[in-house]
């Protein structure tokens, strides 16, 4: 099992096109792959579902642990790291509400 | 308990009101469907119709992603001046239509989300979205036979969550 804390930067959070992205990224891993909301106190929730991932509600600039238990553990952490730093296809300089 | 979410957001049942939500509503196809729950948010003083055509455009331009589970579609768009307030509306179609979502077609239940800023709306969100994972719960809702049942239901999940 690896777990990783990220802050999620982008101004949707996990919301819209960025969790389909998110969600899309983790379907993609054999590995189980969970998100837990570490301001919210919500969560580990299946990072693969639209609806589980809504379900933990995260906001811009707010923590994540990121969790991947598997065969291809490190590499999930590795890409989801990778594109929730590089704004999952938000501009991370955007005005909120942009 | 007070209706109120955690840190002063609105709760999902003061998002969600009686107007913004239809049942058993016939839909052709999917910019029906869509069409229906951007009535919806229009009827309950949320959006003008112009934020309906826009969440038909974000599925044109983006695809069918919105279709968050199997049968249930999160229709919104971005923030925008079509939006007067942060509401939700909930349609339940007489007939499932299909979005082309690879693994969630047909739709059966379409929720509409406008928000004015990317913040106001994340909690009532998630309640609603814990409401409609938990499998009994969507089972009634989807058997709900008018606006106050949902009312009702939603009511009945948020005193269970806040407790």
């Amino acid at each position: 099992m690896r777990s990783v804390e990220l802050v999620v930067r982008n101004p949707s959070g996990l919301h819209a096109r960025p969790a389909a992205l998110f969600t899309k990224t983790a379907g993609g891993f054999a590995s189980k792959v969970t998100v837990e909301n570490l301001d919210r106190g919500k969560g580990p929730a299946d990072a693969k579902s639209m609806l589980m991932l809504l379900t933990v509600g995260v906001s811009r600039d707010q923590r994540i642990r990121l969790t991947a238990e598997g065969p291809d553990e490190d590499a999930a952490i590795d890409a989801l790291t990778e594109l929730i730093e590089g704004g999952l296809g938000e501009t991370l300089e955007d005005a909120a509400g942009s | 308990m007070s209706a109120h979410a955690q840190g002063g957001a609105p709760a999902l049942s003061q998002l969600l009101v009686r107007d913004a939500i239809a049942i058993d509503a016939p839909a052709g196809d999917w910019r029906d469907a869509v069409r229906l729950s951007g009535a919806r948010l229009t009827a309950a003083g949320s959006t003008d119709p112009a934020y309906t055509d826009e969440m038909i455009a974000t599925v044109e331009q983006l695809g069918p992603y919105i279709v968050i589970a199997p049968g249930i579609a999160l229709a919104h768009s971005r923030p925008s001046p079509a939006v007067h307030r942060t509401g939700m509306s909930l349609v339940t179609l007489a007939e499932p239509v299909a979005f082309g979502h690879r693994e969630n077609d047909p739709v059966r239940l379409v929720i509409g989300l406008a928000a004015p800023d990317d913040e106001g709306h994340v909690t009532a969100l998630a309640t609603l979205a814990e409401f409609l994972a938990d499998d009994d719960k969507r089972a009634a809702l989807l058997a709900a036979t008018s606006p106050d049942d949902v009312l009702g239901l939603i009511a009945a999940h948020e005193r269970q969550a806040s407790t």
